[in-house]
């Protein structure tokens, strides 16, 4: 089974992803990558150069905060949370991706 | 809107969200690390292999970077800063630059506000764009009209959806003694409410105030806003206060916006006085009753949607019966046939209705062009020593160039060290100018008619700053710019990197030498002529000795005027006349 960089799919599914994860709770950087991992059945591992550029993108839209907080091991970390906007945005972007998904099916299916 | 704040935020504490960032990151590396160790690797390996799964720690820096501010931004504060240094340690070369830019770019604002606020200004009222003046088809354009017409006019509300009358004057607010005028217009009652202007304290005028001989309030007056500073030291108080003009007791019911400065650009006023008080300062001889006496300008404000033609065709549809209302008393023949041939016209009144434009206008584009003239002198002069000192720094360009910097990097390095000399040419340009328009605005007033213009900043002259100074940095800086950019990196790694293409730096610098001698001549000859001139006019003979020689004017208040006063004042006057002969070390024309 391959695995996919965050920059092999489609463009928007990353920020989607991280919406997605941080629905569940706070969650800090290497959290997220890891639950994604997890779920994903180490399909999708996602880069640092990915990660933090989408997490900033979020950030700046105002889709999530993010807190200092202590991590488990008592190290300082960065914890994100969903906002009341992030939580509108992913369903529009789950709602999109389905569209996109159901139409890149149809095509294959009739090519 | 939110996001815009939050990239701002971003510059401001730029810094330490790095640093969070960075903490971040190692963070998320120390973890992977403990988890590649806890899965059996050494030390080391999990070092290596941590680094290989997570990519490069600066690019994910980077990338996150390019997410709060776009590319080209990037390092512009640095070039800010590099160039104020660099400005800075050239004193000299700067503060020439800088002084040259100031005059030059300060003349051309200054010279801009008076053709801006007497030209392309539209009055301070509810939508100019739908004022038109009333005008006359005949040789001269007639703007001025009769009472006569105008009361004609007025008793046809259908044409338009307001129409108003006002004539400038002068008034005598002292009640004996020296006569101390203050300026003022006659206006028709619907004045302020057809033009929008509301009252700032008090009420303005209205229809009933425009009654012959003053309404149910008596004779009643509006101030200006300045007057009201002046004269009454802004008081609440004033409201309701009297003010007697040419020895007419008057009631102050309002004060006008600061802003509004009648409907007359060149001119402002102190008191706008109804036009049915005006018998009650002339008497007998009343304006009102006059039709030779052409005195009042006309506005009306078309209705919403209606075009400037069709205005005029309905205007003109009623003309013959206004034309034959208002005969002049006494024409006859050729002139008759004139005046009921004229056909009314309308103007578009945006800008206000204005004197001074037609008798200035050509000046002032004269003027306009010289002072551009001045300025292209100014940026030849700067790009000159900008390119003196390209010269000098091209050691710095090609070793920048050999580090990797892109041609662009540099050329912008040098807009940006223009930007900042033009930008402190035009602050210090705009104070020049603030004082070089109003020393040029009173040079124009006389004491009989003071010359008032609005120069305060609006959107054409900010506009017009801008341009002039960003023209103007780009104008000067593309010689220097263009002669860095062709540095060749190479020369960084030579010991003697200067001696290179002289030849072409000579070449590009003389040309300007050129230009800008070319420039200076016509500019010498044309301040030459304008000296002549002024010179000629102000040395001019006159006739008579004029050493020595006073005038002075006396003022008979016209209220009071009759046969017999003014016998007596022509007795009284022979008298004072002769007073003054008496006394032997001063001689009178009479």
């Amino acid at each position: 089974m391959g695995t996919a960089e965050a920059s092999d799919l489609l463009p928007g599914t990353l920020d989607l992803l991280i919406l997605k994860t941080l629905a569940a709770g706070a969650m800090h950087g290497y959290g997220i990558v890891q639950r994604l991992q997890q779920v994903s059945d180490d399909v999708l591992q996602v880069g640092e150069s990915s990660l933090y550029p989408a997490l900033q993108r979020l950030l700046l839209k105002g889709w999530v905060k993010a807190e200092w907080g202590a991590s488990e091991n008592n190290r300082r970390a960065r914890y994100y949370t969903l906002t009341a906007a992030g939580r509108k945005q992913l369903t529009v972007e789950r709602q999109e991706f389905d569209r996109l998904i159901l139409a890149i099916h149809k095509v294959l299916k009739t090519a | 809107m939110r996001q815009l704040l939050r990239r701002a935020w971003y510059l401001i504490r730029g810094r330490r969200l790095e640093a969070d960032l960075a903490e971040e990151i190692e963070f998320h590396r120390a973890l992977k690390q403990r988890e590649l160790e806890e899965s059996g690797l050494d030390a080391k390996a999990a070092t290596f292999a941590t680094r290989r799964a997570l990519g490069s720690v600066a690019l994910a820096k980077d990338r996150a970077r390019d997410v709060w501010r776009p590319r080209w931004l990037q390092g512009l504060g640095q070039d800010l800063r590099l160039a104020v240094r660099t400005l800075w340690a050239n004193k000299l070369v700067s503060a020439v630059a800088v002084l040259s830019l100031t005059l030059g770019i300060g003349a051309n604002f200054a010279i801009f506000s008076l053709i801006n606020s007497l030209l392309i200004r539209t009055l301070p009222v509810r939508e100019p764009g739908r004022l038109v003046l009333v005008s006359d088809s005949g040789s001269l354009g007639t703007r001025t009209w009769n009472f006569a017409v105008w009361d004609q006019l007025r008793q046809r509300p259908h044409l338009f959806e307001g129409v108003v009358a006002w004539s400038s004057a002068r008034f005598n607010l002292a009640s004996g003694g020296e006569a101390q005028f203050v300026d003022g217009f006659w206006a028709s009652g619907s004045f302020f409410d057809t033009l929008g202007v509301p009252a700032f304290l008090g009420r303005s005028l209205s229809d009933v105030d425009d009654r012959r001989g003053g309404g149910p309030d008596g004779p009643v007056v509006v101030i200006s806003y300045s007057f009201w500073q002046r004269h009454f030291a802004g008081a609440a108080n004033a409201i309701g206060h009297s003010l007697t003009l040419d020895n007419v007791p008057f009631t102050v019911v309002g004060v006008a916006p600061p802003e509004f400065f009648g409907a007359d650009v060149g001119r402002t006023f102190d008191v706008v006085v109804p036009l049915g008080d005006e018998p009650l300062l002339h008497g007998r001889d009343t304006w009102l009753e006059r039709r030779d006496v052409y005195w009042l300008n006309i506005m009306a404000r078309l209705r919403l949607g209606e075009s400037l033609d069709t205005a005029t065709t309905g205007l003109r549809g009623v003309q013959p019966q206004i034309r034959e209302a208002t005969l002049p008393e006494g024409a006859t023949g050729q002139y008759l046939d004139r005046y009921l041939k004229d056909s009314f016209v309308l103007v578009s009144a945006a800008t206000g209705n204005s004197g001074m434009r037609r008798r200035y206008e050509r000046a002032l584009s004269v003027i306009m062009g010289v002072v551009v003239v001045v300025l292209l002198i100014a940026c030849a002069n700067i790009a000159n020593l900008l390119l003196a000192r390209a010269m000098a720094r091209r050691p710095e360009f090609s070793l920048r160039l050999a580090l990797g910097a892109s041609r662009w990097r540099l050329v912008r390095q040098l807009l940006v060290e223009s930007m900042v000399l033009a930008g402190l040419g035009a602050v210090f340009g705009l104070l020049i100018a603030s004082w070089g328009s109003r020393f040029l605005m009173q040079q124009l007033s006389t004491q009989a008619n003071t010359v008032f213009l609005d120069l305060g900043l609006d959107d054409h002259a900010l506009g017009f700053m801008v341009g002039i100074t960003v023209m103007t940095a780009l104008l000067f800086s593309a010689a220097p710019a263009f002669r860095a950019s062709g540095v060749p990196p190479m020369e960084a790694l030579k010991e003697n990197g200067r001696v290179t293409s002289a030849g072409g730096r000579f070449r590009l610098a003389n040309s300007l030498v050129v230009a800008q001698v070319a420039l200076s001549v016509v500019l010498i000859v044309a301040a030459g002529l304008f000296v002549r001139t002024f010179v000629s006019l102000a040395t001019r003979n006159l006739g008579f000795d004029r050493d020595r020689v006073l005038m002075a004017n006396v003022t008979v208040p016209r209220s009071t005027w009759t046969q017999t006063s003014a016998c007596r004042y022509s007795s009284g006057s022979v008298r004072l006349f002769a007073r003054c002969r008496e006394s032997p070390r001063r001689r009178f024309l009479w």
